[in-house]
């Protein structure tokens, strides 16, 4: 790092429907994005998002940000060549206070699980859906395409006002963007339906095995832990020069934690299983009577269980809605009812009087084939302990999940689990380095380390700090030696010779 | 366990995830194996007759047999298989069959073993999954009535062989998918059509229903036959052949007065097997086997069972011999399973030519299932039909409701339509038999089971839907009965 580094900083955030460039902009503070928010370095479920504080003049927006998108770009030019500018945050303001001397302003900004969390997402009942899917240029994302095959972590980032990051040019003023790794894990009843879509979608990942982050880019990811080795495009870090290698100073700390390692994991299962055709909804009409030829829509009708109101593949439907009506003599009046929405545990319908004259809704009643449990059990997988002198089994019980409905992918969770978060791991903390465009969380380097003995070691970004006003970068890696790949199982779609060898699957 | 209860839609493979879906191929290995176990499944025997074999011997016309099937769109024909080698005396009998009290069949009756049929059942005004009530008469029209001499019958004797709906082909369920031959990689088109190929073959195994067997149950003073010498009718029914190569009744006795006896099975009139003699007061229990390989796959085989009462009572008020048939039942004596190899290990390494070489077992094991139920005519695609409780009204069902119990041997579906009126209750586990009047030993049995849950309370003739799962303790692989009421129709559906 010299006087050949010249670092910029710049924000927009959204305001009237369009980004804006953030006025007053002074500094940009530093900026903390990991990958594993949990015990271990490869943890399942979600990260800590960060968070940004922008300072600004009393040129500031005194209106208009409340909550709004916002994103920092920065750039490096070395040695008189100019960088290019590189979003290195996203997510929304939170909050504006002044600065120390009240000579202008500071804004605090959180990650997009700040917008996600308050998201209502709710989808309708998926059978044999996978959990997620990859998003590339060409896949479907919109849940509400009638060709839609998504995964319900896809669904949950587009309905929360996320956008693939793969078809950004298809989405370039989208709040926030997000990349999701496909995973092979497809319940046979899956449905999301919470009144926080952030916490929804970390169940979702935990199920599946895998994280969710937010990258140095700003892009809310979701990696499918049999990917975390499938080394792309790494970048080297070394504390001795090489050509095109990132240069450290050589401090750095490597940490074993055992306190949360396991080798053993037990996963629960329950099954489910569609229920008589029955019914899921009685209760007298929410609303006031219908005036004449009043259509009303009305508020969801909300199940106890997930129902199953289509036929998955056909589309048809199987449920009926019985209203009971009568007009001011007490006679039954056939009052018209349309379905306006389905999702798993609700129905919202409109109501159609047909009479030029008052009529009393007495009860609706909703018939249909409800999902429910129909049988439970537990899978145990026990692992290689950690090393020869161990004498014990260290066990963990995994969270329950909705999405764990069979003895084969409690099996596969406990495996995954032992795998990757339980197996203990080292972590190389503290690499100070210059700032490099393109290093982001989640990305693949080449570590070696004269002090340790280490050389051409594999790993992952899984943290990334920008220090220095943005002159320097602190990194920690994880190594990926030995953790099951993707690449080494068989591939749906992959062609193969004879000869060669692949595992079936965890 | 069910053959198919797990499955409710075909797993799904996406193209860049690793072949071991979750659901996918690990269900579809285990699937297999119960899809072909399914198809291979031994059915229950068509009840025909028991003790007493037409209801009303002195009438005319004479009530000859009542039953019901589950209509799906597609059948077009019903059948009935007649045997007699008596017509009678005086009389030209005729066979009536009555669906839904219209008439469809109307013939007259000839010796021997005699096809019944109707077909354009698709304009017999039944919607899909509709139960049809299902009468049948044997009657003269010329003869008086109803001053038809009841002490002296002119009626012969006449049995129901067989009785089935179908062809269960022609229920819509898709085109086969057929099954795919996997050569450079795991294609995720073939994969699909690899679960597909499964999938439908469960909805197809799906669509015959299995009607509860109407079994009897021995009950004090059983008036129908004497303890003099003979050989008095218990039970008969049969039914074609098919891919069955024996049929099977299992029978448990509680002697009575006459001092030697036997219980025996024929086929065709033919004796094939028999208990050993017993004598007065003895019980106990055996298994008749009738081997029927030596039989065409097409033949209609009349089966039957009779108490033979070798030497009668001694002196003093005779006391029926108490016989309960428990089951008849058709099997394979070696059910041709096919050699499926064992699940691979997730984590096991192996070479594409071995996985490729399991992937295209798997279709081959598929096609074979497939081809078995293409070929097993008489098992896939025929429906038999339930036979309803002997009774004609509420109180007489309600007099011999102790006497003949719907019963479902295994558990292997997953729900039951169940039609009739007056106090229809499903009971599982344990059981116990009590009599009406405590201290009277010839008073009928009042039935209770530890499970129990009454299916139509009213006097209303109901149809209902229960999904077995929702009824706690009752497994897969148990027996239950449904007991009481006026039972029109039971049959268990497979998913």
């Amino acid at each position: 790092m010299g006087t050949n580094h010249t670092i910029s900083y710049r924000a927009f955030y959204k305001t009237g429907g369009s980004f804006t460039a953030f006025p007053g902009l002074l500094r940009v503070t530093p900026i903390r994005t990991e990958s594993s928010g949990g015990a271990g370095p490869f943890q399942f479920g979600g990260a800590t998002l960060p968070s940004m504080t922008l300072e600004t003049t009393l040129a500031g927006p005194s209106s208009g940000w409340y909550r709004a998108p916002v994103y920092a770009e920065i750039k490096v030019d070395i040695d008189g060549v100019t960088g290019t500018w590189e979003r290195v945050f996203s997510g929304v303001l939170l909050r504006r206070r002044p600065n120390s001397d009240a000579t202008g302003y500071v804004f605090e900004a959180g990650g997009w699980d700040q917008r996600i969390a308050r998201v209502k997402v709710q989808t309708p009942l998926r059978v044999y859906r996978h959990l997620a899917t990859e998003t590339t240029l060409t896949s479907v994302e919109d849940p509400d395409d009638p060709g839609y095959a998504g995964g319900l972590l896809n669904e949950v980032f587009w309905r929360a006002g996320g956008r693939p990051y793969a078809q950004i040019s298809a989405h370039p003023n989208a709040d926030w963007y997000y990349a999701c790794d496909g995973t092979s894990v497809a319940p046979e009843f899956s449905y999301v339906d919470g009144e926080n879509a952030w916490s929804e979608a970390l169940a979702l990942a935990e199920a599946a095995g895998g994280q969710i982050y937010m990258d140095s880019f700003g892009i809310v990811r979701y990696t499918n832990p049999l990917k975390l080795a499938e080394e792309v495009a790494p970048v080297t870090i070394r504390d001795t020069y090489a050509s095109g290698a990132i240069l450290y100073d050589g401090r750095v700390q490597e940490e074993i934690d055992l306190t949360t390692a396991f080798n053993v994991a037990v996963c629960r299962f329950q099954q489910r299983g569609e229920q008589p055709y029955q019914e899921v909804y009685n209760a007298p009409f929410p609303c006031p009577q219908l005036g004449p030829l009043e259509e009303r829509e009305l508020p969801p009708l909300v199940t106890q269980w997930p129902v199953a109101w289509r036929e998955e593949t056909t589309g048809t439907a199987r449920y009926e809605v019985i209203v009971t009506a009568t007009d001011y003599t007490g006679a039954p009046v056939s009052v018209g009812v349309s379905v306006v929405s389905e999702t798993a545990q609700t129905l919202v319908i409109e109501l159609t009087n047909p009479l030029n004259a008052p009529v009393s809704i007495n009860r609706i009643v909703i018939k249909g084939h409800p999902v429910s449990v129909v049988h439970e059990g537990e899978a145990r997988y026990v692992g290689p302990r950690f090393d020869a002198n161990d004498d014990e089994d260290v066990e963990r019980r995994l969270a329950d999940s909705f999405y764990t409905q069979s003895q084969p992918a409690a099996e596969r969770r406990a495996r995954m689990a032992v795998m990757f978060e339980g197996t203990p791991r080292p972590v190389y903390r503290g690499l100070r380095c210059p700032y490099t465009p393109g290093v982001t969380v989640g990305g693949y380097a080449r570590f070696y380390s004269s002090r340790l003995g280490i050389s051409n070691l594999p790993c992952v970004i899984i943290a990334k700090e920008v220090t220095d006003d943005g002159a320097m970068m602190v990194l920690d890696l994880a190594s990926t030696v030995g953790l099951r790949k993707l690449s080494e199982l068989w591939i749906t779609g992959e062609t193969y010779a004879d000869g060669i060898q692949r595992r079936l699957g965890l | 366990m069910s053959a198919l209860a797990q499955y409710h839609n075909a797993a799904r493979f996406v193209a860049g995830t690793d072949l071991h879906t979750t659901n996918g191929l690990a269900t579809l290995w285990d699937g297999i194996r119960q899809l072909d176990m399914a198809s291979l499944a031994p059915r229950d025997a068509f009840c025909g007759h028991a003790d007493h074999r037409h209801e009303f011997v002195g009438q005319n016309p004479l009530r000859f047999w009542r039953g019901g099937y589950r209509y799906r769109v597609g059948y077009t024909t019903l059948a009935v298989y007649i045997h007699t080698t008596s017509l009678g005396t005086d009389v030209t009998p005729r066979l009536r069959v009555t669906v839904n009290g219209v008439v469809r069949i109307d013939a007259t009756i000839a010796t021997g073993t005699q096809l019944y049929s109707a077909t354009g059942m698709a304009s017999w005004g039944l919607s899909d999954g509709q139960v049809a009530e299902v009468a049948m008469e044997i009657y003269d029209g010329g003869a008086p009535s109803p001053s038809f001499d009841e002490s002296s019958s002119r009626w012969g004797t006449y049995y129901l062989v067989d009785a089935f709906v179908g062809p269960v082909s022609g229920v819509d369920i898709g085109e086969w998918p057929g099954v795919p031959e996997f050569t450079t990689g795991p294609d995720p088109a073939k994969a699909q059509q690899l679960a597909n190929a499964a999938n439908w073959l469960a909805n197809r195994l799906a669509l015959v229903p299995q009607p509860l067997f109407q079994r009897v149950v021995s009950s004090a003073e059983l008036p129908y036959w004497s303890v003099d010498p003979g050989d008095p009718h218990m039970w008969s029914g049969g039914g074609v052949r098919g891919p069955f190569d024996r049929l099977v009744a299992k029978v448990v006795w509680l002697a009575g007065s006459a001092v030697s006896q036997r219980i025996r099975l024929l086929v065709n009139g033919s004796e094939v097997d028999t208990t050993a003699t017993f004598g007065a007061g003895s019980w106990g229990q055996d298994v008749l086997v009738a081997d029927l390989s030596d039989h065409s796959a097409t033949a209609v085989l009349r089966a039957e069972l009779q108490l033979v009462i070798i030497t009668g009572a001694d002196a003093g008020p005779g006391r029926p011999t108490r016989v309960s048939t428990e089951y008849v039942e058709l099997q394979r004596s070696s059910p041709p399973f096919q050699t499926i190899t064992n699940r691979p290990e997730p984590d096991a390494l192996t070479t594409w030519a071995t996985r490729k070489g399991h992937l295209n077992a798997m279709s081959s094991w598929l096609q074979v299932i497939k081809n078995r139920i293409d070929n097993d005519v008489d098992r896939w695609d025929r429906v038999r039909l339930f036979r309803s409780s002997y009774a004609y009204d509420l109180g007489e069902a309600d007099y011999l409701k102790g006497r003949y119990h719907a019963v479902r041997r295994a558990r292997t579906g997953r729900r039951l339509i169940v039609r009739g009126a007056g106090g229809v209750i499903l009971g599982w586990g344990a059981w116990s038999a009590r009599l009406t009047e405590k201290d009277d030993p010839n008073s009928e049995y009042e039935w209770s089971w530890a499970g129990q849950e009454t299916l139509i309370s009213g006097d209303q003739v109901e149809t209902k839907e229960i999904w077995l799962d929702t009824l706690p303790g009752l497994e897969y692989g148990m027996q239950y009965t449904v007991y009481g009421g006026d039972v029109r129709y039971a049959g268990e559906e497979p998913r």
